[in-house]
């Protein structure tokens, strides 16, 4: 006879539990009572009964051990009965503010005052205060009945709160991916005091709290709003977090500063009267320079800047990019667009799409979806219609206004420096390990004796993106010391420290040889993207970090990175594509094939200007054998490879067959 | 269905829907299916329901006929009716009263205000009293919001 439980998430907090024989919720998978078919359906129709106790109320189908304890029948449900299988030191129990008093927050002593963090007056501050208020008092109606769970969800995405597998979690926005060290005290704090000790670093330059209780979120937000951080429109069917380049206002080769227009369009889209509730989410990008650091082309608007042939800087605008089921690049819209008319414009695409982007399907809401549907030509026309019956004044940026945002960005005081100074090329001669690493790990910075440096969290066999709170504070103190307390974090899931004087560089990296966080990595085999997978999203079919994670073991000897040279691993753990799969050189998606997970590789896909989307070579692999697979591949283009030549190259030149041969030829 | 106004009050309604198939009568509000065609004399004051999937442009030389204009929402999560309205206003300069019918909640008070709803039926779900709080926290003197909003002088809470 097929036995289940129940499951549920409880409302308070988030917490996975399991209906116990007498009705209770209980969160140890063992307390739970077997059900036969007849008692699951009285017991499904009592607990529907509890809204305001629990959410997400659904079956789990067991099968019994020796001793009659319930063993969850798919992977899934096993990760919610156990927690995230690759951390078998955070064992299910409770968690979060335990009622002690906390210490004084980080933002009450620490300012960070020549971050290039945009500047908050009271005003701003005011509003992020009242917005947490606001989420405090919609949760307080939701705890009370009167808001349903169907209302109050989209009210809690638009504050960057997910109800995943364990808990639920809170996803912090980090504004054009760049924050201060005071900023990142703050989130340490939230990270040791609210959640479980550690925060993961997204591709969309948010950090994701995993451990999130519902009747803590509304303080979190209050005391991040202190820090002037914020989590609005992280989340929902509304314009997210708009990302750039994490060497914004730092590289040598920018146009304008995309700062500035970042910052303007969240201020622009915050709230949004119009545009709150979409058919789906919207995501911008913003690029500074010609060189695409943002990856523009699989935004649903992608803007990059460069100069009209008088020299003036000009926006390039693209839209209808995307990742996800169906990805696809974007289709350029403008070539030549007004900086005034930058809000404009944006507001045009958004009108068009608010009124006749699909909401019958959920996979087909994408703004991509409506420009293939109607035609490229047909939407650019309606949106140069929409946005040519604008009155004239409407939403004009005018030079006095950007110029006041551009204002709240304090310039750093640097110094004026040598160049090439003494101590920074005798390093280089003298120390092997730290020439490897600035060679991967740096880049080349516009004031003359700086330069950006890149602090991998892909160290081989940890999480891709994970950073514990003690972490957070060393490298904010590393911050404080050489980069005027700014810290930028990039779409490949690492920390970037932007203002380093090169006559530091040694010392810095010293400083991270220290903390374990020095992997000479960047762009290379190792720096792997992975979305956190089945081992905490709610929507993943595979668990992608352990994948990452035994890819990046098997390849961890620095000398084997550097002479595979640049090379993109993406890892996705489903469909949705978070882990960007289509666009890495070589790209992993995991899949569910009854029940077992394998995966399917794509090759030749890229983000940069050469934005490709990646093809599939052949059969999805076993999970196991996705190293050895992965290896393969790369021995193919060692190989084949002429001098100089990147894997990329490679693979453009030669095509498919090559590596398909390589990674089936055997079998 | 309680009618609250701009100010989050409830306030009595002078307008009733049209019956199915009825001619148009005075304070009746017809949905835009059974608008006669262009050309045939309409009573005054009247009012149109429209859908959210309404194209505009089809009786954009007609509005003037209407002192009403009902928009649906069938979910509230569906934000069409807000470029609705908000193309009635901008772009078509649309004068009279707009009104939300169907779904929406008390926490888009602001926004549907913002994007120039006059008053919207409410269901029993959302009480007036809800909506009476919701008018309670707009934007006062003491919250004039974030840098851009306080810079321009058009666009943003139009």
């Amino acid at each position: 006879m097929p036995l289940s439980i129940i499951s549920a998430n409880r409302l308070r907090d988030g917490a996975t539990v399991w209906r116990t024989a007498s009705g209770e919720w209980a969160e140890q998978v063992q307390a739970a009572g077997p059900l036969d078919a007849d008692a699951l359906a009285v017991g499904l129709q009592e607990a529907a009964l509890q809204p305001q106790v629990v959410v997400d109320v659904h079956e789990v189908p067991v099968t019994l051990e020796a001793d009659g304890t319930p063993l969850p029948a798919t992977q899934r449900e096993a990760i919610r009965a156990e927690g995230p299988s690759v951390r078998p030191d955070l064992p299910v129990s409770t968690w979060g503010a335990t009622g002690a008093a906390l210490p004084p927050l980080p933002s009450a002593t620490s300012t960070s005052p020549f971050a290039g963090i945009y500047r908050y007056d009271d005003y701003d501050r005011q509003f992020l205060r009242d917005r947490a208020a606001t989420f405090g008092a919609q949760a307080a109606r939701r705890l009370a009945g009167e808001l349903s769970e169907d209302e109050f969800k989209p009210l809690r995405l638009m504050n960057g709160l997910y109800l995943q597998l364990h808990a639920y979690m809170l996803r912090v926005a980090l504004p054009y991916g760049i924050l201060s060290a005071s900023q990142l005290r703050q989130l340490a704090y939230v990270a040791r005091h609210y959640d479980r000790g550690y925060g993961h670093f997204t591709t969309r330059q948010n950090i994701q709290f995993n451990w999130m209780r519902l009747e803590d979120a509304p303080a979190v937000l209050a005391l991040l709003a202190e820090a002037d951080i914020h989590a609005i429109q992280t989340s929902g069917n509304c314009v997210r977090n708009v990302t750039t380049d994490e060497f914004a206002a730092a590289a040598a080769d920018e146009i304008v500063d995309p700062r500035v227009y970042a910052e303007i369009l969240r201020q622009w889209s915050t709230d949004h009267p119009e545009f709150t509730y979409l058919p789906r989410k919207f995501k911008i990008a913003i690029t500074g320079s010609p060189q695409d650091r943002a990856a523009v082309r699989v935004h649903d608007i992608g803007i990059m800047a460069r100069r009209n042939a008088q020299g003036e800087p000009v926006f390039q605008i693209f839209a209808g990019g995307g990742l996800g089921r169906i990805p696809v690049i974007a289709v350029k819209l403008r070539d030549e667009l007004q900086v005034h008319d930058l809000l404009r414009y944006v507001e045009a695409i958004l009108r068009v799409y608010n009124a006749l982007g699909r909401r019958d399907n959920i996979h087909k809401a994408r703004i991509k979806i409506l420009i293939r549907e109607m035609k490229p030509e047909h939407f650019i026309k309606m949106v140069e219609d929409e946005f040519a019956a604008m009155p004239a004044d409407y939403c004009l940026l005018a030079e006095d206004v950007v110029a006041a945002v551009g204002a709240r960005f304090v310039p750093p005081p640097f110094e004026t420096l040598e160049a090439e100074p003494a101590a920074f090329t005798e390093a280089l001669k003298r120390d092997r390990a730290f020439r490897a690493w600035v060679r991967t790990n740096t880049h080349p910075h516009r004031q003359p004796g700086y330069i950006s440096a890149v602090i991998s969290l892909k160290t081989p066999g940890s999480i891709p993106g994970d950073v514990k709170a003690g972490e957070m504070d060393k490298i904010a103190d590393l911050a404080d010391r050489f980069s005027f307390g700014e810290l930028r974090v990039t779409h490949q899931q690492n920390m970037a420290v932007p203002h380093i004087r090169k006559a530091e560089l040694h010392e810095f990296w010293s400083e991270l040889v220290a903390l374990g966080l020095a992997a000479g990595n960047i762009g290379l085999v190792t720096d792997i993207i992975a979305c956190p997978g089945m081992d905490y999203c709610a929507l993943a079919t595979a668990r992608s970090i352990p994948v990452a994670q035994r890819i990046a073991e098997r390849f961890a000897d620095p000398q084997r990175q550097q002479d595979i040279g640049p090379l993109d691993l993406n890892i996705s753990g489903c469909i949705n594509a978070c882990g960007h799969h289509h666009v890495g050189h070589i790209g992993l998606l995991g899949v569910d094939k009854s029940g077992t997970e394998v995966y399917q590789i794509t090759l030749g896909g890229a983000s940069d200007e050469k934005a490709a989307i990646g093809t599939i070579i052949g059969p999805a692999v076993p999970t196991e054998q996705v190293p050895e697979t992965v290896e393969k591949i790369v021995n193919a283009y060692i190989a084949h490879r002429t001098e100089g030549e990147t894997f990329i190259d490679t693979y453009r030149r030669l095509g498919l067959a090559p590596f398909k041969e390589a990674a089936y030829g055997n079998h | 269905m309680a009618i609250i106004n701009a100010q989050g009050q409830e306030v009595a309604d002078s307008w009733s829907a049209a019956a199915p198939g009825a001619a148009p009568a005075a304070y009746t509000i017809i949905s835009l299916a059974e608008l006669p065609p262009p050309g045939s004399p309409l009573p005054a004051p009247l009012g149109v329901q429209i859908p959210p999937g309404a194209a505009l442009e089809a009786i954009a030389s007609r509005l003037g006929s209407f002192a009403l204009i009902a928009i649906e929402f069938p979910k509230f999560r569906d934000g069409r009716g807000f470029t609705l309205a908000r193309n009635l206003r901008l772009k078509y300069g649309f004068t009279g009263e707009i009104r939300a019918v169907g779904h929406v909640i008390p926490d888009q008070f602001a926004a549907l205000l913002r994007c120039g709803f006059s008053t919207l039926s409410t269901s029993p779900e959302h009480p007036a009293a809800q909506w009476r709080l919701a008018s309670s926290t707009p934007d006062t003197p003491a919250h004039p919001g974030q840098l851009l909003s306080r810079l321009m002088s058009r666009g943003l809470a139009a």
